[in-house]
């Protein structure tokens, strides 16, 4: 049986069929593996993107929450202003102005127009922080609607910066 | 000693010629009678000062002021003329127009003037 067998299968030259059939596997295993890397790959790639897109989007809100806060300071600063509190407020604009300074430090992807609205702030503070600290303890006691309305224009830009960090889609200037 | 005052020079006629084309937003500042235009980083205030020498007209200066706020640098229309072969008072004069178009541009001048200029066209004499 098995002499007849070994002659069958060199009679048919069924060797070089199982050979070339053998080739004809491993190419399609090779072509189902290539597809499986791919898809991994582009698994890998959309599951990186959507990792990103999380962390934008957890930056945005962190953002978003230091600009109301950083809104929120002007508006207890200009109380202050109107109720003389001079020997407070030179801390006060210095806090504001820190915390501005981190804001732009930490989203460095800000427009030029908000990072432009950011660094008045800050020169404003600047400012002012200068003068208060300079007139101590005696200082003008109409300076405040002047101060007022200075900070009034910058806590109305920062807060269309807000506006535009909130809502991305409606544009920007 | 001469043209150490080169790049002020050139911000000077930078900024004017973009003032001129309205293309740059003059605020107020909170110094009176200064005014402040701000970028990424950076801000340049231009005010009008007592002068520093014994002429009896004013200064006009420029400053520079970092991302922290901090003051980096000023200079006035002395610093650069005394710095060029230029005409006598051209630096005044240009830095003095730069601060008129600054605070017309802060203050909104034009636009209050064309607006009145818009509403008397629209009034029609009888």
């Amino acid at each position: 049986l098995d002499a007849t067998l070994i002659k069958f299968v060199s009679d048919y030259h069924i060797g070089d069929f199982a050979s070339i059939i053998g080739v004809f596997i491993s190419l399609i295993g090779f072509g189902f593996t290539l597809r499986n890397v791919i898809r991994s790959r582009e698994a890998a790639e959309r599951a990186q993107a959507a990792a990103q897109v999380a962390r934008n989007s957890i930056r945005t809100f962190e953002t978003v929450v230091d600009f109301t806060g950083a809104i929120a300071l002007p508006e207890e600063i200009k109380r202050a202003h109107r109720n003389q509190q001079w020997i407070l407020l030179p801390d006060r604009y210095a806090t504001l102005r820190k915390t501005l300074i981190g804001i732009r430090k930490t989203r460095p992807d800000l427009s030029a127009h908000q990072l432009s609205v950011v660094q008045a702030t800050i020169s404003n503070l600047s400012d002012l922080e200068k003068l208060v600290e300079k007139s101590l303890p005696n200082v003008p006691a109409n300076s405040h609607a002047r101060f007022n309305a200075l900070l009034s224009v910058n806590i109305d830009e920062l807060a269309g910066v807000l506006a535009e960090l909130k809502f991305p889609d409606a544009g920007a200037p | 000693m001469m043209m150490a005052y080169a790049k002020q020079k050139q911000l000077v006629n930078k900024l004017s010629q973009l003032t001129r084309a309205s293309a740059i937003d003059w605020m107020e500042s909170a110094t009176h009678d200064a005014f402040q235009v701000s970028f990424r980083d950076n801000t340049v205030k231009i005010r009008i000062r007592p002068s520093s020498q014994a002429t009896g007209s004013d200064d006009v200066e420029v400053q520079l002021i970092n991302s922290s706020g901090e003051l980096v640098e000023s200079f006035t229309d002395v610093n650069l003329s005394s710095d060029s072969e230029d005409p006598p008072g051209h630096w005044y004069q240009l830095m003095l127009e730069l601060h008129d178009a600054a605070r017309r541009k802060a203050l909104g001048v034009d636009k209050v003037i064309d607006d009145i200029m818009s509403d008397l066209n629209e009034i029609v004499p009888f």
